[in-house]
């Protein structure tokens, strides 16, 4: 069977605009936690705890090439618990869908189109992520191939634009509330390297898996970056205060800018942008959705279980969350950290364990 | 009275054989061709023994000049060798091996027979021999070599090819004269037997990219080719594609490029049209004037045409959009001028973004039916008399005009005409969905566009490339056109055989002696 | 080899298109000719009810020009705005009040001015700042400013050289910040929220003041702008509580370091009645804060470059003695604004320099400690003012003309 292929710079890509797609969409490390002037720390400080989650995720799917963790798991642990283990992960990546077409509708409705049904503004994000999941894998690492530099400009467009009108100052004091609010504040922004786990069904079908993990964290490390140089950004446009108040902050700022008496009104950057980078991300969650339960019930080809799940997907997004504060709420460092740190460790404890009290039976035999 | 079918008849054509009976030969060639009145049948008879010959040709596909030397060469030739008493059985090997004219080659049977003569050349019959000779004679009036009017440029070439396949093919060998430029042919279509050849560079065009061209071009079953049109339909990829997945144009500089980077040419008799396989898309915005100008002009033209590309797509689909959905993204003063132009305007400002789009499309359409002279007069009262006095009657906003229009010019500066086709109909699904949900529908569309163009292959060659997927040494002629000296490599999928191109490392420098320097002028006071 | 079906896309297409056509009139999409574009508008209070007020200008696209020059409706041209005002008990009621009064929906995107009335500014603004924080409409560029007098009379007011208010307002604050250095560095929306929020900086907001025109008809009146754009008007948290002129507001600015364009008047040396003018083109500004327990001390160190402008004093050579008396009395103009306006910050008792906040900035130990009692210790902040003032051009002659 001829199996799709994509290449590491295609898997950084993914990660990298998934990542960035969350940053510009509510700046988590701002707006969660308290840590205000100091949210860019708690951005580079979520690099060290996100690379834990990487490694974690990414070095069992190297370790068995070629496999998702449905198939490993199934080797490791048996047919039925290792059946039963993934659906942690099958329901996360349902979960992070939901939220991320929520979070983009919640944007849209509040800022652009205040009387278009929110049910129709995720049916079109979930309608293209189905329709380029149904092309394949190759042809989705090709979109990102093309994606990604419009993105990358129109990323350094809403870096750019704003910096005349920054006051460095707002940055100041450093650390006024002491570590504390900034290890909270860098909770939010691991938790949603939850999106790393894609790498379980990524990795698989990438040319080079040996090298996916240097990718992940490269891409893990520009994430950060990027996270840290935009909580900067507003935070100096917009002073602290009103960066953690707003509910979208990178929107906000580059709304409240005015580069030249022509030059404002600039917004379609960064909506576009976040439009952009969410198609990936969708996709890639459906992907790895599909794939893996199909994989799991053992059929052939995922394509006849997308239009379900993107359906099922959007119908979860809507009664996931009552409203805006209920979404919000959920990003908050207490809420989500536990939920979704439960959802990505417990089955990787198990595999892990199962992994490396296998690994010196292996030498023995050999 | 005959009742055979097409299909009969055909078939009992291609079974019919030579005999050796000159006779009954022509009984059979006048029974299949109904005497058709071109068709010359000239008995004579040759040598001293006078062999009952015949030669047969086509009336106006011969030259005349070759004609009377073969006859002339036939004379000669027998009695040269046949004062010994040449009998029947000889006098064909002698005369196929000592005919002075360029080819001559043995036919065994009516068929191939008869489809050279078809072409232009001049068959012998004997009697007593079941073979034919056939002599090249072929000469027919063709148009001579102009300047492609659809695909002009300021600096290149002024050559463009014709409808002959021979002359096509011979103007790319004049450019490539290497003998690893291999040419193929094969006869397509059951009636028309047209004549198609394609052209590449052996040893650098892939070998099962070549098998798969020529498995589809056998594949193909049809009455006739009339134009290379169909055969493109017949062999391209994702047929139901708006974007072209065939690379077509007239000119020789394109075709010989294109083959120089692996590709193939595919040259149909009839038609001066050459397509050429594998295509992508970056090759249809390309137009040999980047490439001929020097570099600095060569990259402005190159990224000018790209954006007029894309704003031939999107541009009415976002005036709608911003319009409808989005007034705070226009600055006030220009939001103002429009709605103020708009004012009275009877029509939502899609019906009126449509409306402008037929009419142009209808016009371009009668400025192209049209005989060349009316033609541009239809356009000039059209686009003038026409959107003026719609503006001036209050029924279109002169914005929806400005818009329109522009996004038409837009679309000429596409080298490929055919992507102009698609830009329009692709444009109009832009309007749909900007009228739909804004610029959320234009994102969506673009989207699915961009999934669409990904997805397709041409010949397993993606159609994206170097985009999609992303090639970073081919950048250096995609979206900037780079030095010619910096071309180091071949493109990247298409040269895999032999990715170098040229010794790198060839920027012109300063030499390092002159005789024009200051110190030599200085000598002279 | 995997062949990607192409009729997903045009299947999706064509969905969308028959979608179109049956949901024609559909969620958000409006015609433009419904929409009127609100391009300035005022808040006020009603001082006997209560109630607040809303002031808007639209602009009006059927006074443009280029609308319907052949054969439009009879009669003139329309102006090219038309102001209308509502009232209720909240910000939101009475803006949805205006649409029962608009033949057209109000839309907010492109307000570019907000004004508030002195009477508002007084009762507090947080009210109307959350409105115009909270919905999608109005943009945080806008530029807010205060009005002295009647706002109503300041909407509807015809500027001799612009078409609508808004703009005027616009260019004219624009200008002045280029030409002059006398109104707040408070340009957006944007600002003033960050300043609101921001600890140990008192708001400052630029003011305008409404001129009469000369009779009620506009036609006549036309002759003199209505509106005199300097000065700042000072807010303690939300509320209003007093007014810097020209120059006290030009040493709130010196004290900032932004001063951009500012024209002192000087004695000449050595005789009394003569005058000659300087310019300032650049100037910076440095505050270091002293704290020894409760008592603050500043050391503002200003650092100012100008051009001589105007010089006509008789008979004085340009020498460097002359230059350095030049220098110096420079030094003393601008002192005098700037302890103008700290002695006015100190009787309005309000930190409009944001001298708290350079301590929360630079010294967040101590601003932990002073925080509480900031508003306390701040009318009892010395400030020790250092000037350094040079002249650095002097135009295209060097000494005045000499009249024999």
């Amino acid at each position: 069977m001829f199996r799709e292929k994509i290449v590491n710079r295609q898997l950084f890509f993914f990660l990298f605009m998934q990542r960035t797609t969350i940053v510009i969409s509510f700046l988590p490390a701002l707006t969660s936690g308290r840590a205000l002037q100091d949210a860019w720390i708690s951005g580079l400080l979520a690099f060290f705890s996100s690379a834990v989650i990487i490694f974690v995720v990414g070095r069992l799917a190297v370790a068995f090439p070629g496999k998702s963790i449905i198939q490993y798991s199934q080797e490791l642990l048996g047919s039925i618990p290792g059946k039963l283990l993934p659906l942690f992960y099958l329901f996360l990546f349902l979960y992070m869908t939901a939220t991320d077409i929520r979070l983009y509708a919640e944007v849209l409705k509040t800022g652009f189109l205040p009387e278009t049904p929110i049910v129709v503004i995720m049916g079109i994000m979930m309608l293209t992520a189905v329709i380029v999941v149904y092309a394949g894998l190759e042809p989705l690492g090709r979109c990102a191939d093309i994606i990604f530099p419009v993105f990358l400009l129109m990323i350094l467009g809403s870096l750019l634009f704003p910096l005349p009108q920054a006051d460095f100052r707002n940055l100041q004091p450093v650390l006024y509330g002491g570590w504390s609010p900034v290890l909270v504040g860098a909770i939010t922004p691991t938790v949603i390297s939850a999106q790393y786990t894609n790498m379980a069904m990524l990795v698989p079908s990438v040319q080079e898996p040996q090298k996916s993990l240097g990718a992940a964290l490269w891409s893990i490390l520009f994430g950060s970056l990027v996270l840290a140089l935009f909580a900067a950004l507003a935070v100096s446009v917009l002073g602290p205060d009103e960066g953690a108040r707003a509910a979208f902050p990178v929107f906000k700022m580059i709304k409240s800018i005015r580069v030249s008496e022509f030059l404002e009104r600039i917004e379609p950057l960064v909506i576009f942008a976040w439009g952009l980078g969410l198609f990936i991300t969708n996709s890639v969650n459906l992907y790895s959705g599909s794939r893996g339960l199909s994989q799991l019930l053992g059929l052939k080809d995922n394509r006849p279980l997308l239009l379900p799940m993107a359906v099922i997907a959007v119908t979860f997004a809507i009664q996931k969350y009552r409203d805006y504060f209920e979404l919000k709420q959920f990003f908050e460092p207490e809420t989500c950290a536990p939920v979704i740190f439960f959802i990505i460790f417990f089955p990787m404890i198990i595999l892990w364990g199962a992994y490396l009290l296998r690994r010196p039976g292996n030498r023995n035999r050999r | 009275m005959d009742y055979r079918d097409i299909s009969q008849r055909e078939e009992d054509f291609k079974k019919a054989p030579l005999v050796a009976d000159l006779e009954r030969n022509l009984r059979t060639i006048m029974e299949i061709t109904g005497n058709s009145y071109d068709l010359s049948i000239k008995k004579c008879q040759i040598g001293p023994e006078k062999v009952p010959a015949a030669v047969i040709f086509i009336d106006g596909m011969i030259e005349k000049f070759a004609i009377e030397n073969l006859l002339q060469a036939l004379k000669l030739e027998t009695f040269k060798t046949g004062i010994d008493g040449i009998n029947k059985k000889e006098i064909f090997a002698t005369l196929l091996n000592s005919l002075l004219t360029e080819i001559s080659r043995e036919a065994d049977d009516i068929q191939t027979l008869y489809e050279g003569v078809s072409q232009g050349e001049t068959a012998l019959l004997f009697d007593g021999t079941a073979k034919a000779i056939l002599c090249e004679t072929r000469g027919w009036s063709l148009r001579t070599i102009v300047e492609p009017e659809n695909e002009s440029a300021i600096r290149a070439p002024r050559e463009g090819f014709v409808e002959s396949v021979r002359v096509n093919t011979s103007l790319i060998r004049r450019r490539i004269r290497s003998p690893n430029l291999w040419i193929e042919n094969l006869y397509v279509g059951s009636l028309t037997r047209t004549e198609v050849a394609f052209a590449y560079i052996k040893g650098l065009a892939g070998e099962e990219f070549l098998e798969e061209l020529r498995s589809r071009l056998k594949r193909i079953d049809i009455d006739g080719i009339l134009e290379s049109g169909v055969v493109e339909e017949f062999i391209r990829d994702a047929p139901f594609s708006l974007f072209p997945t065939v690379f077509r144009t007239e000119r020789p500089d394109r075709v010989a490029s294109a083959i120089l980077e692996g590709r193939v040419a595919i040259f149909t008799n009839g038609t001066p049209f050459v397509l050429v396989v594998p295509a992508d898309l970056l090759m249809m915005l390309q137009a040999p004037d980047d490439y001929f100008e020097i570099f600095p002009i060569g990259l402005f033209l190159r990224i000018l045409r790209f954006i007029s590309f894309l704003l031939s797509f999107f541009l009415p689909g976002i005036y709608v959009a911003l319009l409808n959905f989005h007034p705070e993204l226009v600055p006030i003063t220009l939001l103002l001028r429009i709605q103020a132009a708009r004012e009275g305007v009877p029509f939502p400002v899609v019906a009126e973004v449509l409306l402008m789009e037929a009419t142009f499309e209808i016009l371009r359409e009668a400025g192209v039916r049209l005989p060349r002279a009316v033609g541009a007069a239809i356009t000039i009262v059209g686009a003038l008399i026409l959107g003026d006095a719609a503006i001036r009657a209050g029924i279109v906003s002169p914005g929806v005009v400005i818009i329109v229009a522009f996004t038409a010019i837009a679309s000429f500066t596409s080298p490929v005409f055919s992507l102009a086709l698609t830009a329009r109909l692709i444009r109009f699904g832009m309007i749909f969905l900007g009228a739909l949900i804004g610029l959320l529908g234009i994102q969506f569309g673009l989207l699915v566009l961009i999934v669409h163009l990904v997805s397709m292959r041409s010949f397993g060659y993606p159609y994206m490339a170097p985009f999609g997927p992303l090639i970073w040494q081919d950048m250096k002629d995609a979206v900037i056109r780079g030095f010619w000296w910096k071309q180091t490599y071949r493109p990247r999928l298409l040269g895999f055989r032999e990715p170098l191109r040229q010794r790198p490392g060839q920027m012109p420098r300063p030499p390092r002696k002159s005789n024009y320097s200051d110190k030599n002028g200085g000598k002279d006071e | 080899m995997k062949i990607s079906n192409p009729l997903v896309p045009i299947i999706a297409i064509i969905i969308l298109i028959s979608l179109t056509l049956s949901l024609s009139g559909c969620w958000d999409r409006r015609e433009p000719d419904v929409l009127g574009f609100i391009t300035m508008a005022a808040f006020d209070i009603k001082p006997d009810s209560g109630l607040f007020r809303v002031i808007v200008q639209v602009a009006n696209p059927l006074g443009e020009e280029g609308g319907q020059q052949e054969g439009g409706g009879g009669g003139g041209k329309k102006p090219p705005f038309w102001v209308v005002e509502a009232t209720g008990h909240t910000i939101y009621e009475a803006i949805k009040n205006l649409e029962v009064l608009s033949s057209r929906k109000l839309v907010w995107t492109h307000n570019e001015a907000v004004l508030f009335s002195e009477e508002l500014s007084r009762k507090g603004i947080r009210r109307v700042l959350d409105f115009l924080d909270r919905e999608r409409e109005p943009r945080p560029t806008a530029r807010p400013f205060v009005v002295q007098g009647d706002v109503r009379r300041l909407l509807e007011a015809d500027f001799p050289l612009e078409e609508t208010g808004a703009t005027a307002v616009s260019k004219q604050l624009f200008s002045i910040r280029l030409e002059r250095s006398v109104l707040p560095d408070v340009e957006s929306l944007r600002i003033l929220f960050h300043h609101l929020a921001a600890p140990g900086l008192e708001l400052i907001l630029p003011r305008i003041a409404v001129l009469e025109q000369e009779g009620k008809d506009r036609e006549k009146s036309g002759r003199i702008n209505p509106a005199r754009i300097s000065g700042a008007a000072v807010f303690r948290g939300d509320r209003l509580v007093g007014f810097l002129d020209d120059r006290e507001t030009s040493g709130y600015l010196w004290l900032k370091g932004d001063v951009s364009r500012a024209t002192l008047v000087l004695k000449c040396p050595g005789s009394e009645e003569e005058l000659l003018t300087v310019e300032v083109f650049e100037s910076d500004a440095k505050l270091e804060p002293k704290i020894e327990g409760d008592r603050v001390r500043f050391k503002a160190s200003i650092r100012a470059e100008s051009s001589i402008q105007e010089f006509a004093c008789r008979d004085l050579p340009l020498e460097e003695e002359f230059i350095n008396s030049l220098n110096r009395r420079m030094a003393i103009v601008i002192r005098n604004e700037i302890a103008m306006s700290l002695e006015k910050a100190r009787e309005l008792e309000a930190d409009v320099f944001g001298l708290g906040n350079i301590i929360y900035r630079t010294r967040p130990r101590d601003w932990k400690r002073l925080e509480e009692k900031w508003e306390e210790i701040f009318p009892a902040v010395m400030v020790d003012i250092e000037v350094e003032a040079v002249i650095r051009r002097y135009g295209l002659v060097l000494e005045p003309i000499k009249i024999r």
